[in-house]
C-alpha cells in the first residue's frame, strides 16, 4: 500500500521514468527491426553472408547486460553515460531474435507459393515485399515480441549508466534499502513486460489466422504502437543544451546531485538534466571526463587515492591542493568544499558521552578497556582503519572488535550490544539513534571533504554556474548532511523536497 | 508461337530433356504427357524462362527466351501449377489481380477484369471476391488459379498438372471451364499431365515424353493408333 502512496507523491517523476522506459524500448526495438529484418532476409537467402551475422548476434546475446554496458562505456561514439549507450546495447540484444525469426519465417514459406510468385513475373523485390514478408510477418512479430520483453528488462539495468527509466527506482531503492521504492520501479516494469508480451501476442495470433477481420486489428495495433513511440520518444529525446548533473548511487550522493541541480536551477536559471544514481566512482569520473556529465560531487580523499592513485594523506588542505591541481590538468575545475567531511566517525551512545563528558577520541583510551567495539569488515582491513586508529590513540578494548554488517551496526550500538562503533560521519542514523561522534583530534582519518567538480569548459560557457554554487561553499555541515540523509533514509521523504527545504533554509 | 529447337536441359547432374523439338502454333492447345520424371515440367518452365536450355534454343514469339527479359516474358505468360500456389494472405480477387497490378493497370480496369474472370470460372464475384484461399474447396482454388493465369490476358498459358489432385467430377467440370474459355478467347496453351484422358479432353495435339525425349507427337486420333510401347502403356493406364 505504501507503494501507492509513493506513486501519488511522485506522480510526475514516475510518469517521466515510465515514458523514458517505454521510449528506450520502442526506439531500440525499431532500430533493431530496421537492422535485424534485412539481415534476417540475407540470412535466409544467402546463408554465407547471413550466417556469420546471425552467429555474431548469437554471441552478443550471451554477454550479460552489465558487462556489455561496461564494455560500451569507454567506446567513442557508441559509448558514454546515458541513453545512447543503453540504446546501442538494447539494439544489439534485440538483433538475434529478429534475425532468427525473420529467417525462419522466410524459410517456412511453401515453395509452391514462391514458384507461383516467380512465374507471375514478380521481380525479387516485388516477391519479397508482396509475398515473402507478409507471410513471414507473424514469425517476425514473434521475434519483435521476444526482443521487446527482453528490452523492458534490460532497460532496468541501463539505469546504472544513467539511461533513466524505471530502473532508477530499483537502484534508488536498493541503495536506500527501501523495498517500497524498489517495488515502485519493479511493479511497473513487470506490468510493462506483461503488457508488451500480451499485446504483441494478440497481434501475432491475429496475423497467423488469415481472417477478414485482420486489417482492423493490425491498424489498431500499429496505431497504439505509434502512439506509445511518440510519447516515449518525446520523453526520451534530449532537448536543447542542458547542464547534466551526475551522482553516485547512494542516498547522500543523490541528495548532493539534487542540491547541485536545484541550486543551478534556482540561482543560475539554467535547465538541468539529472543523471543521478550513476553507479560508482569510476563511472562518474569517466562520465565527467568524457563530457557526458558536466558536474558531480566527489570526496577529496576518494579523488586522491581512487582516481589519482596517490598514497593516503591526512592533511585536509594538502589533499584539496593536490587534487585541485590534478583536476585542473584534465580540464576539470574543483569548486570550494561544501563544508562537511564524510569520513569515518567513531560513535558512542549520547547518554554515555554526556555522563562521562566524552567529546574527543583522545579521551577514549580511558574508557576503552571496559568497552566492546563493533566494526565493519572493511574498517578492520583498511589501511586507514582500525589498526592505525588503535596505534594512534593507544586503544585496547575488553575483547577483540566484533565484525558486523554496516546496516546493523548502528542498531547494535543503540541497543547496547557494543559500546563503540565506526560509522559514517554523515549517516542519518547518528541523530536518529541519539549517537555522538567523537572528534578525531589527532587527525588520524584522511579527509573526505565533499567538493563539486565541474567541467572547466562548462564553467567558461556558463560562469553563472560558478556564481550559483559559490553560495553553497561551507554551508553544508555534517549535521545538515546527516539531517538530509535521515530525512530520506529514515523518514522515506523525497530527496527533491528535502533539498528544497534545505535551500530555503540557507537562503534566509 | 512457341518453338523448341533441339533443346537439352540438365537439372543437377541428370539430363532431363534430350534433343527436344516441338512447335506450338498460335491458338493451339498442346498437351505433354508422360510418367513422373519424363521431363514434362522442365519443358514447360523453359517457355517462360523459369529455366534455360543447356543446348538448343526455345523461341517464343520469334525471340529466343534468353533474349527476353524474364520478368516481361513471365507477365505475358499465364501460369498455373498443381499446388495452385495461391497467396494465402490475399483475397481471391487480389490473387487474381496480381499480374495486372504488376503491369500497372488502373484500379477500375483491374476490378472489372477480376469480376469478369471470376464469373468465367464459375465463382460469382459477389460471393467469392473477398474470401481467402483457405476458405475455398480444392476445386474452387483451382478455378481461382485458372482465373489468375488468364488475368492479364496473356497470349500464352502454361498449365502444370493443373487438375491432378481433384476428384473426377470436379476435374471434368474444370475441363469444361477450360474448353469454354478456349472457345471464347483462343489462347496458345501448353498443358502438362500424366493423365491421358485429360490430354484427350483438352488438347489439339499431344506430345508423349519418355526419359526426356519426345517419342510421339500426334493429334488425339493419331495417337490412339500409335504402336509405340510407351504410348500404349499410358493409354492402357488411363483406360482402366
Amino acid at each position: 500500500m505504501k507503494v501507492f502512496q509513493f506513486w501519488q507523491t511522485h506522480g510526475a517523476e514516475t510518469a517521466r521514468l515510465l515514458s523514458q522506459h517505454v521510449g528506450l524500448v520502442m526506439i531500440s526495438t525499431l532500430v533493431a527491426i530496421a537492422i535485424g529484418v534485412p539481415v534476417g532476409v540475407a540470412a535466409a537467402r544467402r546463408p554465407r553472408i547471413g550466417g556469420p551475422l546471425a552467429a555474431a548476434a548469437n554471441v552478443i546475446q550471451t554477454v550479460p547486460s552489465l558487462a556489455l554496458f561496461g564494455f560500451l562505456l569507454p567506446m567513442p561514439l557508441l559509448g558514454g553515460v546515458g541513453a545512447r549507450t543503453a540504446l546501442v546495447a538494447l539494439v544489439l540484444y534485440a538483433l538475434l531474435p529478429l534475425i532468427r525469426t525473420t529467417a525462419a519465417g522466410l524459410r517456412s514459406i511453401d515453395p509452391a507459393i514462391l514458384e507461383a510468385a516467380d512465374a507471375m513475373g514478380m521481380t525479387g523485390r516485388e516477391r519479397l515485399f508482396q509475398v515473402e514478408l507478409p507471410l513471414a510477418l507473424p514469425s517476425i512479430i514473434a521475434g519483435i515480441r521476444v526482443a521487446t520483453v527482453f528490452g523492458v528488462g534490460t532497460v532496468t539495468i541501463a539505469a546504472a549508466i544513467g539511461a533513466g527509466g524505471l530502473g532508477e527506482y530499483i537502484y534508488r531503492g536498493l541503495s536506500m534499502v527501501d523495498s517500497t521504492v524498489i517495488l515502485a520501479g519493479a511493479i511497473p516494469v513487470a506490468l510493462l513486460a506483461l503488457l508488451a508480451d500480451g499485446a504483441l501476442l494478440i497481434v501475432e495470433r491475429v496475423l497467423r489466422r488469415p481472417a477478414s477481420a485482420r486489417p482492423l486489428a493490425v491498424i489498431v495495433a500499429v496505431a497504439a504502437a505509434a502512439l506509445l513511440i511518440a510519447v516515449g520518444a518525446a520523453a526520451a529525446w534530449p532537448r536543447g543544451p542542458r547542464i547534466v548533473i551526475g551522482s553516485k548511487n547512494f542516498t547522500e550522493q543523490v541528495l548532493l546531485g539534487e542540491l547541485m541541480a536545484q541550486t543551478i536551477e534556482r540561482f543560475a536559471g539554467l535547465p538541468v538534466d539529472r543523471r543521478l544514481n550513476l553507479g560508482g566512482t569510476f563511472i562518474c569520473d569517466r562520465a565527467l571526463r568524457g563530457g557526458d556529465v558536466d558536474l558531480y560531487v566527489e570526496y577529496s580523499g576518494t579523488a586522491l587515492t581512487a582516481i589519482f592513485k596517490q598514497p593516503v594523506e591526512r592533511d585536509s588542505a594538502a589533499v584539496l591542493g593536490s587534487i585541485r591541481t590534478a583536476y585542473a590538468d584534465t580540464g576539470i575545475t574543483m569548486l570550494d568544499p561544501l563544508g562537511f567531511n564524510n569520513t569515518f566517525a567513531i560513535l558512542v551512545r549520547g547518554d554515555v558521552a554526556r555522563a562521562r563528558q566524552l567529546t574527543k577520541l583522545s579521551q577514549l583510551p580511558a574508557h576503552a578497556p571496559g568497552w566492546r567495539a563493533g566494526f565493519g569488515y572493511e574498517f578492520i582491513e583498511r589501511e586507514d582503519g582500525f589498526r592505525g586508529l588503535a596505534a594512534t590513540y593507544g586503544l585496547t578494548f575488553l575483547e577483540p572488535p566484533r565484525v558486523m554488517d554496516l546496516t546493523l551496526i548502528y542498531r547494535a550500538l543503540a541497543d547496547g550490544q557494543v559500546d563503540v562503533i565506526a560509522g559514517d560521519a554523515t549517516a542519518g542514523l547518528i541523530d536518529a539513534m541519539h549517537l555522538v561522534a567523537l572528534d578525531d583530534d589527532r587527525h588520524y582519518f584522511p579527509p573526505y571533504d565533499a567538493v563539486p567538480l565541474v567541467r572547466t569548459a562548462t564553467l567558461l560557457r556558463h560562469p553563472e554556474i560558478g556564481q550559483a554554487l559559490k553560495r553553497l561553499a561551507g554551508r553544508v555541515d555534517a549535521a545538515a548532511m546527516r539531517r538530509m540523509n535521515f530525512a530520506v533514509d529514515g523518514n522515506h521523504r523525497d530527496p527533491g523536497v528535502v533539498v528544497r527545504e534545505f535551500l530555503d533554509g540557507i537562503q534566509k | 508461337m512457341i518453338e523448341f529447337d533441339n533443346v537439352s536441359c540438365a537439372r543437377g547432374s541428370t539430363l532431363v530433356l534430350r534433343d527436344f523439338t516441338l512447335g506450338v502454333t498460335e491458338g493451339q492447345v498442346v498437351a505433354l504427357v508422360g510418367r513422373s520424371g519424363a521431363g514434362k515440367s522442365t519443358a514447360l518452365k523453359l517457355i517462360n524462362r523459369m529455366l534455360e536450355p543447356d543446348r538448343g534454343r526455345v523461341v517464343v514469339d520469334g525471340r529466343d527466351t534468353r533474349e527476353w527479359d524474364a520478368t516481361a516474358l513471365r507477365r505475358r505468360t499465364g501460369y498455373m501449377l498443381q499446388e495452385v500456389g495461391l497467396f494465402p494472405h490475399m483475397t481471391v480477387s487480389r490473387n487474381v489481380a496480381v499480374v495486372p497490378s504488376l503491369l500497372g493497370w488502373d484500379g477500375l480496369r483491374i476490378a472489372a477484369r477480376t469480376r469478369d474472370l471470376l464469373e468465367l470460372v464459375g465463382l460469382p464475384a459477389t460471393r467469392f471476391a473477398g474470401r481467402f484461399p483457405h476458405e475455398l474447396s480444392g476445386g474452387q482454388r483451382q478455378r481461382v488459379g485458372v482465373a489468375r493465369a488468364l488475368a492479364a490476358d496473356p497470349p500464352v498459358v502454361l498449365m502444370d498438372e493443373p487438375f491432378g489432385a481433384l476428384d473426377p467430377v470436379t476435374r471434368s467440370e474444370l475441363h469444361g471451364v477450360v474448353r469454354r474459355i478456349q472457345a471464347a478467347v483462343r489462347k496458345t496453351m501448353v498443358l502438362v499431365t500424366h493423365d491421358m484422358r485429360e490430354a484427350f479432353a483438352l488438347a489439339d495435339r499431344i506430345g508423349v515424353l519418355q526419359d526426356g525425349q519426345l517419342v510421339a507427337c500426334e493429334t488425339p486420333a493419331g495417337l490412339e493408333r500409335s504402336e509405340h510401347a510407351e504410348v500404349r502403356a499410358l493409354l492402357d493406364a488411363s483406360a482402366r
